[in-house]
């Protein structure tokens, strides 16, 4: 299939490779050479394009492969990617398409403003113009486009770059002087699947399929022919990137900088400097790279795609998204000392080497060696001079030895060491250091971890373990142990190594009957015996004694209702004990075990473990759950749990007792009380209590009560109501803001254990205290209010104010406007029955103009729906003169009911008010201590207080001028006595 | 045991014979060393954040090549290869180097390879990415052309010891890659393996970090700030590094049997994150069941606080919570796509990328914040991480939300049983769990979710998490 499709090419394989590079691509310093056939020519700024859209064929190392590509002229081959399109920005552009393929095609072009072509040119010669206004200066992709069934094209070559230039500025990407360039070059990133491109019908191939197999820079995969862009030392380059593959590629220029000046042609006002910039199918970026001025003749600098996208289909080697950059610039003199290699160390001696290596100038000048050095462990430890292997420094390539002298390694310590060499050439250029590392092991392992346990039949076991991983690494190769004193080196008994590795683990079985202190020590493979570690075995008949009571020992919980863990994710009792067999033969312990109120045989017990994880002291902490399985099976009341240890000479010491209680049983409530209920009988004002106390009546047959909860209304579950300790609790119910009324409590409480009782209740009937509120301003402010409602800034607390003379402090309201000027307690908690006094000083203000008679609320009670229940009010008898009057005005069923007006002088009056709510209610209004009249028989009883405003509330007039002044606010639920002075 | 001892002489005398040279080269060394081990250093106590392998001011590293086998989440190994520094043995990613602003660093690249082991082992180069003017042997790094076909992008170092002495200034402080540049043999059957990109998938890389040095008014910079820039602070305690892979593991057994490996086949079925899929991604560094994967990548934080003071305005109590510089996530990636990173809790905010601020040509702060973070191939992103504990919720605060019935939960195993921070409550009968003081574990993950496997091990891959631990003082161990 393939083979008819090459051969139906007419172009085929007679075509010179260098003859299919795109125009415009070809890798030359400056700006970008659109080739001798431009696909634009420009007449002022109408610029005319031809683009051919044809099959032809590109090649591929090693082999070629069919395209579909454009052509800017009607004879020639098209080309991957096509011909690149050069405009100014304005410019009005007219790209001619001419379709010579067998299906037809359009074309569109990035970021251009115009109508999409969705139609195409028809199959076989039909043609199509497109006209549009060159829009922002930048690099843009221009490809096969929109119509349906069309979306192989693109992938199938049909793309190039269109180049919009700053009018007037060539040597600038996007038109600001920061993104000048001298030379550019366009990098068009493409992909090729032969699968596609090789098929005799591409229209109907499936792109879910497309696999790329070649990765395309400007048309070509990296091949030793692809042409180097090139530039020079101390240039700015400028990339124009086209990514018109379907894979986003992130690329890199390996040891430059990539200043982004633009994405998609627009420019960035910020450039970023990218290591990696990846870009989309369909996008662009103009790239922005500074050549150092230092780069020498033909300096490189690979192009490539930093996921290493760089492989030529199956081939071996570098290729794929891949380009190089290579510089011109000024030959460098020699400046670069020789390059040595081959370095090794020979053991010339005890702990001595010498040193070789080559030194070698062949690629870096040429001139003779002249030195050579070396320094161990750091390249700038002190440099210790080389000589010539044949004596004389005087050849290009030149080994160098420390011979006759050697290195002496005798005080180095075990591990790593790095020597370095470095050749220094005859223009005096030393070259790079170049290293090796030689490791050192002059130290024996070191003994860790040493037991002694009774192995069966007969003798001790003596295991531990030997480590050379800090002192050289090298294997464990032997081991050995003396009794009571170290002998020469290799001459103890021997012990088994378990296996030849850096740690090993060392043992051996000492004969029954022996006593002493034993010596361990181990030999790596460099031959090294390391210190020795010791252990004694002595003649311990006497099992450790066990200590169950102390800080962190005992049981946990205890005592236990047998749900409850000794954490939450141990279901079970923890028995924490202390085993210690020092001065009883001194042997570590091997084991701890615990029964449950009967001692069993040794050894039947249940197991303790050691609390850091392994019993190898003489003094271990050790641990045993029992699981609450079994704890449940167990009587209520006081069992034993009996524990001892176990030594590792096997003896087991005396079984020790520590008591847990088991309580499975809830305590038994019998009762709650709280007390004092009612609350608040004492008749005494501004003096009731707050709280009352709430106890409960309980015990429980095994242990104590010591927690309880209580709650009001649905049960929040076991634990989740208000804890108290003990049996007794304090509630403080107006903090809790409870109403007044009975409330019913519930209580149940807990024992030690954890148990829970059955739930009780109680009943506490709530009298809320007698005191309500109460505010002489001493705050110097209006604080202790629940809210002030003044939007015009009206409302004060100034010593002028004051009324009352303690202290010297009262609030004044500035009249003008109707907006109401007030401050609000909201204490009172929907109370039936309230009394409120204050001092007030009409202070000569006028309260409405002359004829005008306006009533102005200066005290107000609400309900809950902020309606007015009742309210004190005063006027002046002639409107706008005259004296002042007040009055009580109570909201009733179906109406309100007020009291005549009363006078009073222009001076400090205490005015008192009584209400509340009834069927038959009474009402009374008090000035200065004298009641004035009493309203009797008002149905008030759907009215209950909420809150109470002082200040002029309601009935204030624009034409009020002055200053009201009010002080000693107090009020109370049931005693009327402070309504008198 | 007069048989034991008879067969312990006969050992002994068949090992003298074996060992003897290095007997007598070893016996004469002193034990007392005065001179100071050569290695770069690394704090193998370093539990959880970036270990950094340090060499001093105008740093000379020595990094060697090595090959291993690297645990995955699935029970399986991979054959890799990788950078060590020193003798340290095989491990995967290399080290992280960690160099001041304006150093001279030198790196010292010696091809352990042997020609036949591995099998048809290639020369290894090292390249840059993000520095300038790298020098390789005294002359300018560059790709290697020979005979006309490029063979690698800098110079390499050929196997069986050869060495290549790579240099360059830092200087310009920020997050970066080393990787392989690729390398062909000198001389003999051309290796199968010289691409860079081969040598990268099966593990040549590492993190270049470069601390700023540079100074602004009444700071100087350093290991607390991430460029030379006062608002790229961030507390030196949290910095964490999250390299991003990807492997085929077909690639690396055709490696590893020497055989050629079809490229266009290539397939990634395993991402990692350090070297490590989740959960191995958790451990702590130097985690011993994981021999050759030294880094983990659990980042553990404290909630954001920014009042030095518990008694404001008398500021005479200091704040034990006080954390008001957040915590850094330097991405790095070298997989083949885009890899969309986040970590969940709260955005994080993009300071740099690619070893550069973002930032204006006067220095205008120009980062800004992000959810999920797309890093493309070769790049690295610099992210600050703040935690912030908004709704202030605790026991007398509670989340006004019911719990849903056991039966409809599922309770994670790091779960405290309170939904506070700094919080522990009983767990539901039969549940354990790994919380220890109450702290919050916040996944954080690679949310192209078809990447979060192993092979099909589902909920591996690319996962890790942010730990937020409850405020100083706390009881976390």
């Amino acid at each position: 299939m393939k083979h008819t499709l090459l051969s139906s090419v007419v172009l085929g394989s007679a075509l010179a490779l260098a003859a299919l590079i795109a125009p415009g691509i070809a890798a030359a310093a400056g700006p970008i050479d659109p080739g001798p056939n431009p696909a634009c020519t420009a007449v002022g700024t109408a610029v005319t394009c031809n683009l051919w859209a044809k099959i032809g064929t590109i090649p591929l190392p090693g082999s070629s492969v069919t395209i579909w590509g454009f052509s800017a002229t009607s004879s020639g081959s098209p080309s991957v990617p096509g011909p690149v399109l050069i405009v100014n920005q304005g410019d009005s552009v007219s790209v001619n398409l001419t379709n010579s393929l067998p299906r037809p095609t359009s074309i569109m072009f990035g970021g251009q403003a115009m109508v999409s072509d969705t139609t195409g040119a028809p199959a076989g010669g039909g043609t199509k113009v497109y006209t549009f206004t060159a829009g922002a200066p930048g690099t843009y992709p221009y490809e096969a486009g929109l119509i349906p069934g069309s979306q192989y094209q693109a992938a199938m070559g049909l793309y190039g770059a269109l180049v919009v230039r700053p009018t007037g500025a060539p040597f600038q990407a996007n038109g600001n002087p920061a993104t000048t360039f001298a030379d550019e070059s366009l990098v068009i990133l493409g992909e090729i699947d032969p699968a596609l491109n090789g098929s005799a019908t591409p229209w109907t191939y499936d792109l879910r399929g497309f696999a790329p197999k070649w990765f395309l820079v400007n048309g070509a995969p990296y091949s030793p022919s692809a042409p180097p862009i090139t530039t020079t030392g101390g240039n700015s380059l400028l990339l124009r990137y086209v990514n018109a593959g379907i894979q986003h590629h992130s690329m890199g220029v390996l040891g430059l900088h990539q200043r982004v000046v633009a994405a998609d042609g627009s420019a960035l006002p910020f450039p970023r400097t990218m290591v990696a910039e990846t870009l989309a199918p369909g996008q662009s970026a103009d790239v922005l790279v500074s050549i150092p001025v230092t780069a020498a003749t033909s300096t490189k600098y690979p192009i490539y795609d930093a996921s290493m996208l760089m492989n030529n289909s199956t081939a071996n080697g570098i290729g794929g998204m891949t380009a190089l950059l290579s510089a011109a610039g000024a030959p460098a003199g020699d400046t670069v000392g020789p390059i040595t290699s081959g370095i090794a160390l020979t053991a010339a001696g005890s702990g001595t080497y010498t040193l070789t290596a080559v030194t070698d100038e062949t690629t870096t000048g040429g001139a003779n060696i002249a030195a050579a050095e070396y320094r161990v462990d750091s390249t700038t430890a002190t440099a210790v001079a080389m000589s010539a292997a044949d004596l004389a420094f005087d050849e290009v390539t030149e080994p160098v030895t420390t011979f006759p002298s050697v290195i002496d390694a005798t005080g180095w310590t075990s591990g790593a060491h790095t020597v370095y060499v470095r050749g220094r050439d005859l223009l005096n250029n030393w070259g790079p250091f170049a290293s090796t590392t030689i490791t050192l092991d002059t130290s024996g392992p070191t003994v860790s971890g040493l037991t002694l346990t009774l192995a069966s039949p007969g003798g001790i076991a003596l295991a531990g373990t030997a480590s050379d991983v800090a002192t050289g690494n090298s294997n464990v190769v032997d081991a050995e142990y003396f009794i009571d004193a170290t002998g020469t080196n290799g001459t103890g008994a021997a012990m088994a190594v378990n296996h030849q590795a850096p740690i090993a683990s060392i043992t051996a079985t000492i004969p029954d009957g022996t006593t002493g202190v034993v010596y361990v020590h181990a030999l790596d493979a460099a031959g090294n015996w390391g210190t020795y570690a010791q252990i004694t075995l002595g003649d311990d008949s006497t099992g450790p004694a066990t200590t169950v009571v102390g800080p962190g020992l005992g049981a946990s919980p205890n005592p236990t209702n047998g749900r409850i863990g000794v954490n939450s994710s141990t279901q079970a009792v923890r028995i924490t004990a202390s085993f210690s067999d020092a001065g009883l033969g001194d042997g570590q312990i091997a084991a701890g075990e615990g029964f449950i109120d009967t001692p069993g045989s040794n050894g039947g017990g249940f197991q303790f473990v050691a609390s850091d994880g392994i019993f190898n002291a003489v003094t271990e902490t050790g641990l045993a759950d029992i699981p609450l399985t079994t704890i449940t099976l167990l009587s209520d009341g006081p069992h034993a749990i009996l524990v001892h240890g176990k030594d590792a000479a096997g003896n087991w010491g005396t079984l020790v007792s520590l008591t847990l209680t088991v309580d499975k049983t809830g305590p038994v409530l019998t009762s709650i009380t709280a007390s004092p209920s009612p609350t608040n009988t004492t008749t005494i004002p501004y003096t009731s209590g707050t709280s009352f106390g709430l106890s409960a009546t309980a015990t429980d047959a095994t242990t104590s009560v010591t927690a309880g909860e209580w709650w009001e209304g649905a049960d929040p579950g076991a634990g989740n109501g208000t804890q108290f300790s003990g049996v007794s609790t304090t509630i403080d119910y107006v903090a809790r803001d409870w109403a007044a009324g009975n409330h019913t409590l519930n209580a149940r409480v807990r024992d030690a254990a954890g148990n829970w009782s059955t739930v009780s209740s109680t009943i506490v009937a709530v009298v809320l205290p007698d005191n309500v509120f109460a505010d002489s301003f001493g705050s110097g402010g209006t604080s202790a209010w629940t809210s002030v409602t003044d939007t015009t800034s009206a409302l004060s607390v100034t010593a002028g104010a004051s009324l009352n003379g303690s202290p010297a402090l009262g609030m004044q309201t500035t009249l003008g406007g109707t907006a109401g000027r007030y401050v609000t307690n909201a204490t009172p908690r929907l109370d039936a029955s309230y009394h409120a006094r204050f001092y007030f000083n009409p202070n000569g203000a006028l309260l409405a103009n002359s004829g005008v008679a306006n009533s102005t609320t200066i005290l107000s009670g609400l309900n809950a729906a902020n309606n007015v229940i009742f309210q004190v009010q005063v006027r002046r008898q002639n409107a706008g003169g005259g004296t002042y009057q007040v009055r009580l005005v109570v909201a009733r069923a179906g109406g309100t009911t007020a009291t005549s007006y009363y006078t009073i002088t222009n001076a400090s009056h205490y005015i008192g008010v009584a209400w509340q709510s009834a069927a038959s209610a009474s009402a009374s209004l008090v000035t200065d201590g004298t009641v004035r009249r009493t309203l009797t028989n008002l149905n008030t009883s759907a009215n209950l207080l909420d809150a109470v405003r002082l200040g002029p509330s309601a009935g204030l007039s624009n034409a009020a001028t002055g200053t009201l002044h009010f002080d000693g606010f107090a009020s109370t639920r049931r005693t009327a006595t402070d309504l008198l002075p | 045991m007069t048989m034991q001892r008879s067969t312990r002489l006969r050992a002994r005398v068949w090992l003298a014979l074996l060992v003897s040279p290095l007997l007598v080269s070893g016996a004469l060394l002193s034990p007392a060393g005065t001179r100071p081990a050569a290695a770069a250093t690394e704090d193998t106590t370093k539990t959880m954040g970036i270990v950094c392998t340090e060499a001093g001011p105008n740093p000379t590293f020595n990094l060697t090549t090595r090959a291993g086998y690297i645990n995955l989440p699935d029970g399986t190994t991979a054959y890799m290869w990788g950078y060590s520094a020193d003798a340290r043995p095989f491990q995967h990613p290399g080290p992280v180097l960690c160099v001041n602003e304006g150093d001279t660093v030198t790196v010292i690249l010696k091809n352990a390879f042997a020609l036949t082991n591995p099998k048809k082992a290639p020369a290894v180069s090292i390249i840059f990415p993000g520095q300038e003017n790298v020098t390789a042997n005294g002359v300018p790094s560059e790709p290697q052309l020979t005979g006309g076909i490029l063979t690698s992008l800098a110079q390499a170092a050929q196997p069986g010891g050869g060495t290549v002495t790579y240099s360059f200034v830092a200087s310009k402080p920020g997050t970066f890659l080393y990787e392989s540049g690729g390398g062909q043999l000198a001389t003999g059957t051309p290796s199968p393996y010289s691409s860079p990109q081969i040598q990268v998938r099966m593990g040549l890389f590492g993190t270049l970090i470069v601390r700023p040095t540079g100074t602004f008014p009444g700071k100087v910079t350093g290991a607390s700030y991430v460029y030379d820039r006062a608002d790229s602070r961030f507390n030196p305690d949290t910095d964490y590094m999250l390299l991003l892979s990807e492997i085929d593991p077909y690639l690396n057994s055709k490696v590893l049997k020497g055989n050629v490996f079809n490229m266009n086949t290539y397939h990634p079925r395993y991402w990692l994150v350090n070297g490590r899929g989740f959960p191995d991604s958790i451990a702590d560094n130097f985690a011993s069941w994981l021999p050759t994967q030294p880094y983990g990548s659990l980042a553990p934080i404290r909630p954001y606080d920014a009042e030095p003071y518990l008694d404001s305005p008398a500021n005479t109590v200091l704040n034990p919570g006080y954390n008001p510089w957040p915590a850094v996530d330097r991405y790095l990636s070298v997989g083949t796509i885009d890899y969309p990173f986040h970590p969940h809790g709260n955005n994080g905010k993009v300071i740099g990328r690619d070893g550069s601020p973002i930032a204006g040509p006067l220095g205008e702060d120009m980062s800004f914040d992000k959810f999920s973070v797309n890093i493309g191939p070769g790049q690295t992103w610099d992210v600050l991480f703040n935690w912030k504990d908004a709704e202030d919720y605790s026991p007398a605060n509670q989340v006004p939300a019911s719990e849903p019935d056991l039966q409809n939960l599922t309770i994670g195993m790091f779960y405290s049983g309170s939904p506070y921070l700094g919080e522990q409550a009983a767990m539901p009968a039969g549940v354990t769990t790994l919380n220890e003081c109450g702290e919050f574990y916040i996944i954080a993950h690679n949310h192209a979710l078809y990447q979060l496997t192993s092979w099909g091990v589902n909920m591996t891959g690319p996962i890790t998490y942010t730990r937020v631990d409850p405020p100083l003082p706390n009881t976390c161990p």
